[in-house]
């Protein structure tokens, strides 16, 4: 019955392609939010990476990320001094948005040198990858900043009326996009306090345990050592990232009600055209069934219909989803492209096909079987 | 004699509401011998229809018996009796009913994918039969053609095609000139004596006196045959 079907939907070209761009259009709106959808938890998961195996202490309620976060830098001291606290891989950190022009800002990291590792984690660094013994102006810029700046090792460029030298360019990390480090400038913590004019304050404190310290036993420590009067916190990349996807949870629940629209409406429509295909057919259905056809031949025969347009449309549906994301991604003003389809997002559409080119088809192909033949045979 | 269909005292009632009943079929008797060409006239609402849906099993009884070659059928599933049209009965109708996807040759063919079991044949078995059909009814060089592109006699020729692939043991042909001019008329039941004498069996209901002729004639009239 297959070839039959593919021979019927050849007669009616019309309303199979109407057919095919009706799913086509589907998957492609799908695929693309899903994709959306993805993107968003990957940006979500490497901004939480930046703290990846570390503790971060920081004013309560500043969230993550913890840009409004102050904390006195004779605390983020006394909490470095701590013994579950190894000292060489923590570090206070001072974030300064720096304006590079009217248009371009840039997160300037302040650290105290010699503790760049605490945001570099052995990433490979182009030039030197510590300010000590370096000038206070000297910096270490991720790849995007040194892209955005236009400059190299050894360059300088000034930027909110601040003359900075280039002594390092770190390796890229991003692999889709930019990571908060790819675009940040790493500077000296008393030049960030300088530029920012925040003496004696730093945002927050990145702290890796000592070693036989678990991570737990050290949250507890200083927790309890140093959060008086719920004025500070301390968390892990976990409590990151629940508060990330929380603070996009209406994100998601609004993309997936778009994603349930989309095949809800889809899959009746679609079911709506295959209706009216089996009307249009009642009476070579009856004459099918006079000449000794099954009732499930026939149920087969429609169903396939459904599929194959299905099929058809979902295939070309995902072949468009890349270009068409790289086609948002550009009018969002992004230069980072993508050539594959993520898993997820590709499971979820194809399993959008198999819902449209079963279902749809299903209820259709159930009133086919229940055309009395002789009924059929009558019908003008 | 060998019975291909031998009805036994057939009522067909509908009720149509308000307790009313209405009997096409009033114990109509009828016997049909393999090889005869058995035509079927009566005016309008006689209960011709409700026969030919009966014998072709698109229908059953409301009492009575029907035997298709020697089988009872009155009583069968409608499974069984969908296994009976495909590998016992070929129609052809007024309207031709040809599947307008498919061209002549997989109209012809069609047929032949409802048998099963030891009857079933392989896509090139019933592409040969088709065609030998086709030839026999004088449409070899039409095989690809869709129906639209026929005219009425050539559907009709392409419908008896049909009928006859699988070796029925009887043809059903619902006014098969209905829809035609004189001459295509004559073509027809020119050829279906041509198969009736290569001895086919054929039950025709028609209203055409002249298309009769050289036919046993049964004329039904209120849901009985009158002698």
């Amino acid at each position: 019955m297959l070839d039959i079907a593919f021979k019927d939907l050849k007669t009616k070209k019309g309303r199979t392609a109407m057919v095919i761009i009706g799913v086509m259009t589907c998957v492609l709106l799908i695929g693309v939010i899903s994709y959306i959808t993805f993107d968003l938890q990957q940006s979500i998961q490497v901004e939480a990476n930046v703290i990846a195996g570390k503790l971060v202490f920081e004013k309560n309620g500043t969230g993550y990320p913890p840009a409004g976060s102050v904390i006195p830098e004779n605390l983020s001291d006394q909490v470095l001094a701590n013994s579950v606290v190894n000292p060489n891989k923590s570090s206070g950190i001072l974030l300064v948005s720096l304006p590079v022009n009217s248009t371009t800002i840039i997160g300037l990291d302040g650290i105290t040198p010699g503790k760049e590792q605490t945001l570099i984690n052995g990433t490979k660094v182009n030039g030197k990858n510590s300010l000590l013994g370096e000038s206070n102006n000297s910096v270490i810029l991720g790849a995007q900043a040194a892209k955005n700046l236009n400059v190299t090792v050894g360059d300088t460029f000034t930027a909110n009326n601040h003359q900075f030298k280039v002594i390092g360019v770190i390796a890229k990390q991003g692999i889709a996009s930019p990571t908060p480090l790819d675009g940040s400038i790493i500077a000296s913590l008393s030049f960030a306090q300088n530029i920012s004019q925040t003496q004696g304050i730093v945002t927050v404190d990145l702290i890796t345990p000592n070693n036989g310290v678990s991570f737990q036993e050290a949250k507890n420590t200083l927790q309890n050592k140093y959060n008086f009067n719920n004025t500070y916190t301390i968390y892990t990349q976990n409590d990151a990232l629940q508060t990330l996807n929380q603070n996009e949870s209406a994100s998601y629940v609004f993309l997936d009600l778009i994603i349930a629209m989309i095949l809800i409406v889809s899959a009746i429509l679609i079911m709506v055209v295959m209706i009216m295909s089996v009307n249009e057919k009642t009476k070579e259905i009856g004459t099918m069934r006079a000449l000794g056809t099954s009732k499930r031949k026939i149920l087969i025969l429609i169903f396939y219909e459904s599929f194959i347009v299905s099929s058809i449309g979902g295939i070309i549906g995902i072949i468009l989803i890349i270009p068409v994301y790289n086609l948002f991604l550009s009018l969002a003003g992004s230069t980072a492209f993508t050539y594959t389809i993520p898993f997820s997002t590709l499971f979820e559409v194809v399993f959008v096909i198999l819902v449209i080119g079963s279902f749809s088809g299903l209820i259709p192909a159930y009133l086919a079987t229940l055309i009395s033949p002789i009924e059929a045979l009558r019908y003008e | 004699m060998n019975n291909v269909v031998l009805g036994k005292d057939l009522w067909k009632t509908y009720n149509i509401g308000e307790g009313i009943q209405v009997h096409a079929l009033r114990g109509l008797n009828i016997s049909v011998d393999s090889g005869e060409f058995v035509s079927v006239m009566g005016p309008s609402g006689s209960g011709k229809s409700t026969l030919l849906n009966i014998i072709g099993c698109l229908d059953t009884p409301t009492e009575g018996e029907l035997y298709l070659d020697r089988q009872e059928t009155s009583t069968m599933s409608e499974n069984e009796l969908t296994k009976i049209r495909a590998e016992n009965i070929g129609f052809i109708f007024q309207t031709f009913n040809l599947i307008p996807s498919l061209n002549v040759r997989d109209n012809v063919e069609f047929p032949m994918r409802n048998l099963s079991g030891a009857k079933k044949l392989n896509k090139s078995a019933r592409i040969e039969n088709a065609e030998a059909e086709l030839e026999k009814v004088g449409l070899g060089g039409r095989l690809n053609h869709l129906p639209s592109k026929l005219s009425g006699g050539e559907k009709q020729r392409v419908a008896i095609a049909r009928a006859m692939v699988n070796h029925p043991k009887f043809i059903l042909a619902d006014e098969p000139t209905g829809n035609l001019d004189s001459e295509a008329s004559e073509n027809i039941i020119g050829l279906l004596h041509e198969i009736n004498s290569e001895g086919a069996t054929i039950i025709m209901v028609t209203h055409d006196k002249d298309a009769t002729k050289d036919t046993r004639l049964l004329k039904i009239k209120d849901g009985i045959i009158k002698k």
